[in-house]
């Protein structure tokens, strides 16, 4: 019957998350011996490095800052140009969506090497800015944590913008002309309606970016100049470069609980907004 | 409380083949009520909205009182507007729809409790004052956006298709209800409707409205009687249309003869007007044979074959109604009959 | 260390992306096709690495050994091949592997390779010192220094001591990409600097490394350190002498190299044969003519690696431009890196911690 349709989503899940989650869960409690050995056994020493080395503390808060950061400035900026293209009646609407999701046909790692390219200190914002007589020490950008910022908030605004059109359902252009029918001038209806009424959408946008930011790893590792450490690079490392998997899986396991987190508090926030907005 | 005076307005939308709205004057008394009819398209809503501010006309003016308000923005009108849909915003309560108008007047709190109170004893919601909006009745909800519109005394009262979201038998009684409201508080208003039976069961004055202009305006006896084209005549009830010819004896109608009616128009052709009300089933006169017969309860709406034209007959129903292929005759005075201009012309 | 049956839990860890396994994605219907003729599978480090071997050992190898088909497998790293090693050991993906020293005595420890056959292998008695890694198992195939590479628009000359690169000079201009065997090879040159001995502790070479931090403005160079100093993204950083000198030679004036005299940090690359390798024969006799004489001698003259095998004599311009005993390494800093191997994560993890993130 219905549930049928489930079945290939089902699999899938099962299969390529399910199952995986499970082998990192294991993985996780297998002791690190050196070297790249591992000693197939039952133990916290993983979880005891995580959650007593104040380091392991720190990448995960740089993490959650990032995420918020981001989310933050990049839905602030979604915000005006998802609330356009919702509103518009221009025939070029959809050709003006499509424009602003465009980017997303560009892989993040080509977007990326752009970023470096604009943020580098020989590229062109520097440029820009010497060339201008504005300064002649720009700023560091690249190779920093701001650079990371500026990169990211751009790689995501599509995804903002995509999950905030379809978040902003509620907004009927008769609400906001009730209003104003009411003495309400633009900022009052702004604050008293719009917003209100898009903050639904405005909540997806902000957990969709955040948990595209907290899982980002090529973005953080490549502008990021090596000093931006987030769980996602430390993860790679580990894995990767110190072949340290009890140790990876663990960290893993951390970025899972701080998605988990923000999942239930980003649901719960959007419940009762979605309550609040739809009047029931 | 105002007079509300629309002149010369015009709607012309970029790249649109004709005007939406094409030069429509329209005064409204102060308290009187007014009815803006016709089809979808004919340009009633958006005259309402230009009236409204929602909508920026091309040309004309509109005015309150003699202020011109033409270029005065949406909030600053200071009219009171009902949605089609009622546009109640749905993060606020009863009472917070109430009183947002309030709110952007600034009155003090206890000012405002007491106004929001009142309005809604008024309109019979005063125990629902703390419930969601999703919570209401399609009926409540209208009466909650009557009560937001009325709180604030608006200058002028605007309806828009007030009562179409709503089921029959709930449109009935709010007719009452919003005409009741509206006379009680000798507001000045004006009403979008499709619906003419809606039109002329509520309003003071009927504007008939087609291709953007006003057709006929006039209570709503003088456009049901008198109506001014065939557009009219058909659009308000139902009609039997003879196109003939009119001549000093009256209007020639191929088939039919000489209906004997005097007319100032100038002789010609004319379109003849003889509402199904008027004609009568009588034992001499016309005659004809009973095509169908629809029956209501208290009404039989007859068609009926006659000297080549089918006649539609409104009978007040007694007895056993006739049925198809039943002979009859039909008469009807010869001054019910009404002479317009002709069909094509209109 | 009990390595044994783990490969469907590494494979799911394969799958989640910790560990891309492009080196186990390798389809094996093509070896078994010609499992019983001469065909060979080789994987190891990409980039210029994979076409100088490809042209100064492979295809020689090919010219000399017609009817073998040699087959070369770019990977991304040698942790990322150890970890295919590891999923595929119930059936051999390569035959032979080429990887980082200090990554294959952790290989050789766990049984993932074998001990090569003298008697096929017949070289191995020629090798340098450097050379051995683990006596018996798989040899060096080159050998390289750590290296300062410059952008000589920035940077004229080229320090004398690695300790230079605390200069106030060189602020902001540094690129160090420390967090991995570079950093690893740093210490040890710093350590015979500084007179220190890396076994005891690396909290004085660490402290050094701290200085250059501050000069530093990138950890992660893009798209590699070599091409950052080559546009002159930055000025100056470390890297390894081979790659540089190719490229010194293919663009002078965007980049400069070399290896502080008494103080070069051997880097060493083996050649290893996987235990589950069905063609150990064919496997063998390619080491046999990789760490030969021949090829060894055109990996110094073209690539500029150190020779592994003691009967390679080269011109001494270029001898003095590679990484060999006579050459750049002569007199060089100690290092260990059997040794290392069980300490690499943890010094790599510190260099992280208290230079980078410090």
């Amino acid at each position: 019957m219905a549930w049928g349709l489930l079945l290939p989503g089902l699999g899938v899940l099962l299969f390529a998350y399910a199952m995986p989650m499970l082998w990192v869960l294991r993985m996780a409690f297998n002791r690190f011996t050196g070297g790249g050995g591992i000693e197939i056994t039952l133990t916290l020493d993983s979880f005891a490095d995580v959650f007593t080395d104040p380091y392991y503390l720190r990448v995960a808060l740089t993490t959650v800052k990032l995420g918020l950061l981001v989310a933050a400035i990049t839905v602030l900026v979604a915000y005006p140009l998802a609330l356009f293209l919702v509103r518009t009646t221009s025939k070029w609407r959809g050709l003006l969506t499509i424009l602003a999701i465009a980017p997303m046909l560009v892989s993040s790692v080509a977007r990326t090497y752009g970023w470096m390219v604009v943020l580098g200190n020989q590229g062109l914002l520097s440029a820009v800015l010497t060339g201008l007589g504005l300064t002649d020490t720009p700023p560091q950008l690249a190779n920093q944590f701001a650079g990371v910022v500026i990169a990211l908030v751009q790689i995501f605004l599509p995804y903002a913008v995509l999950a905030m059109t379809s978040g902003f359902g509620r907004l009927d252009a008769t609400l906001e002309q009730a209003a104003a029918s009411l003495g309400a001038g633009r900022i009052t209806r702004f604050l008293r309606v719009t917003l209100p009424l898009t903050l639904p959408g405005v909540l997806t946008g902000l957990l969709l970016v955040f948990v595209l930011t907290i899982s980002a790893y090529v973005t953080p590792r490549l502008i990021g100049g090596g000093r931006v450490f987030v769980l996602a690079s430390e993860i790679y490392d580990q894995a990767t470069n110190q072949l340290n998997w009890p140790l990876a899986a663990a960290l893993s396991l951390v970025l899972v609980i701080v998605f988990g987190i923000a999942v239930t508090v980003f649901g719960l926030l959007q419940r009762r907004v979605e309550r609040w907005v739809s009047g029931r | 409380m105002a007079e509300l005076r629309v002149a010369g307005l015009v709607k012309r939308y970029p790249g649109a083949a004709s005007p939406a709205v094409d030069g429509v004057d329209l005064t409204v008394e102060q308290g009187e009520m007014l009815a803006l009819l016709g089809p979808s398209g004919c340009g009633k809503t958006t005259t309402l909205r230009m009236i409204a501010g929602l909508i920026e006309p091309t040309a004309g003016t509109i005015s309150v009182d003699g202020r011109d308000l033409t270029r005065t923005p949406v909030h600053k009108r200071g009219m009171g507007m009902v949605f089609q849909s009622f546009a109640l915003l749905p993060h606020l309560t009863v009472a917070g729809n109430v009183a947002f108008g309030l709110d952007m007047r600034r009155l003090p709190a206890a000012e405002k409790k007491k106004r929001v109170a009142e309005i809604l004893d008024r309109v019979r919601l005063g125990h629902l004052a703390e419930r969601r909006i999703g919570q209401l009745s399609g009926g409540q909800q209208q009466r909650v956006a009557l009560a937001r519109a009325l709180v604030v005394n608006p200058s002028v009262l605007l309806l828009d298709e007030p009562l179409s979201a709503l089921d029959a038998q709930l449109r009935e009684s709010l007719r009452t209800e919003i005409r009741e409201m509206q006379q009680n508080a000798g507001i000045t208003a004006v009403f979008v409707t499709h619906d003419q039976d809606e039109a002329l069961s509520m309003a003071d004055r009927v504007a008939v409205m087609d291709n953007g202009r006003v057709a006929q305006i006039g209570t709503p006896q003088e456009i049901y009687e008198n109506p001014a084209d065939v557009f009219v005549a058909t659009f308000i009830g139902r009609a039997n249309l003879f196109d003939g010819e009119l001549t000093a004896s009256g209007v020639v109608v191929p088939g039919l003869g000489t209906l004997p009616v005097t007319s100032d128009r100038a002789h010609g052709p004319v379109t003849a007007l003889l509402r199904p009300q008027a004609v009568r089933l009588s034992a001499d006169g016309l005659p004809g044979t009973v095509r169908s017969a629809s029956y209501t309860g208290d009404q039989v709406a007859y068609q009926v074959d006659a000297a080549g034209h089918t006649f539609l007959v409104d009978t007040v129903a007694a007895g056993a109604p006739l049925t198809r292929g039943d002979a009859v005759h039909l008469a009807w005075d010869d001054t019910a009959v009404r002479v317009l201009p002709p069909r094509d012309a209109s | 260390m009990t390595i044994s049956r783990r490969s469907a839990l590494f494979g799911g860890i394969a799958l989640l992306g910790l560990a891309a396994c492009s080196t186990s994605a390798t389809d094996s219907s093509q070896q078994d096709s010609s499992a019983g003729g001469d065909a060979l599978t080789i994987t190891g480090f990409s980039g210029a690495f994979a076409d100088q071997f490809q042209a100064e050992v492979i295809d020689p190898f090919q010219q000399a050994n017609p009817g073998t088909k040699v087959t070369y497998t770019p990977a991304t790293n040698s942790a990322e091949l150890l970890a295919g090693l590891r999923t595929n050991t119930g059936k051999a993906t390569y035959d032979l592997v080429i990887m980082d020293s200090s990554v294959s005595t952790t290989a050789n420890a766990e049984g993932l390779f074998e001990k090569l056959d003298a008697s096929i292998v017949t070289s191995l008695a020629d090798l340098v010192d450097a050379a051995v890694i683990d006596a018996g198992f798989g040899p060096a195939i080159t050998i390289d220094s750590l290296a300062f590479i410059a952008n000589p628009a920035k940077f004229a000359t080229l320090p004398s001591k690695w300790t230079a690169l605390a200069e106030a000079q060189y602020k902001g201009q540094l690129a160090l990409q420390i967090a991995d065997t570079r950093g690893i090879a740093l210490i040890a040159g710093l350590s015979k600097e500084l007179g220190l001995d890396y076994k005891t502790s690396i909290d004085g070479q660490l402290a050094e490394l701290k200085k250059f931090a501050a000069n530093t403005q990138t950890f992660s160079p893009q798209p590699n350190i070599y091409d950052a100093i080559r546009s002159g993204s930055v000025g100056m950083g470390v890297g390894w002498n081979a790659r540089a000198q190719a490229l010194h030679d293919e663009t002078p004036n965007e980049l400069i190299v070399a290896v502080p005299t008494g103080l070069g940090v051997a880097q060493i690359s083996t050649i290893n044969l996987v235990k589950t390798s069905t063609r150990k024969d064919v496997a063998q006799k390619f080491v046999e003519f990789a760490i030969g004489a021949e090829a060894q001698k055109r990996l110094s003259e073209s690539a500029f690696y150190g020779s592994v095998n003691k009967n390679v004599t080269v011109a001494a311009d270029i001898n003095a431009r590679t990484a060999s005993t006579t050459g750049l390494l002569a007199d060089a800093a100690p290092i260990d890196w059997n040794w290392i191997a069980p300490n690499y994560a943890g010094w790599v993890q510190r260099i992280q911690r208290e230079v980078i993130g410090g």
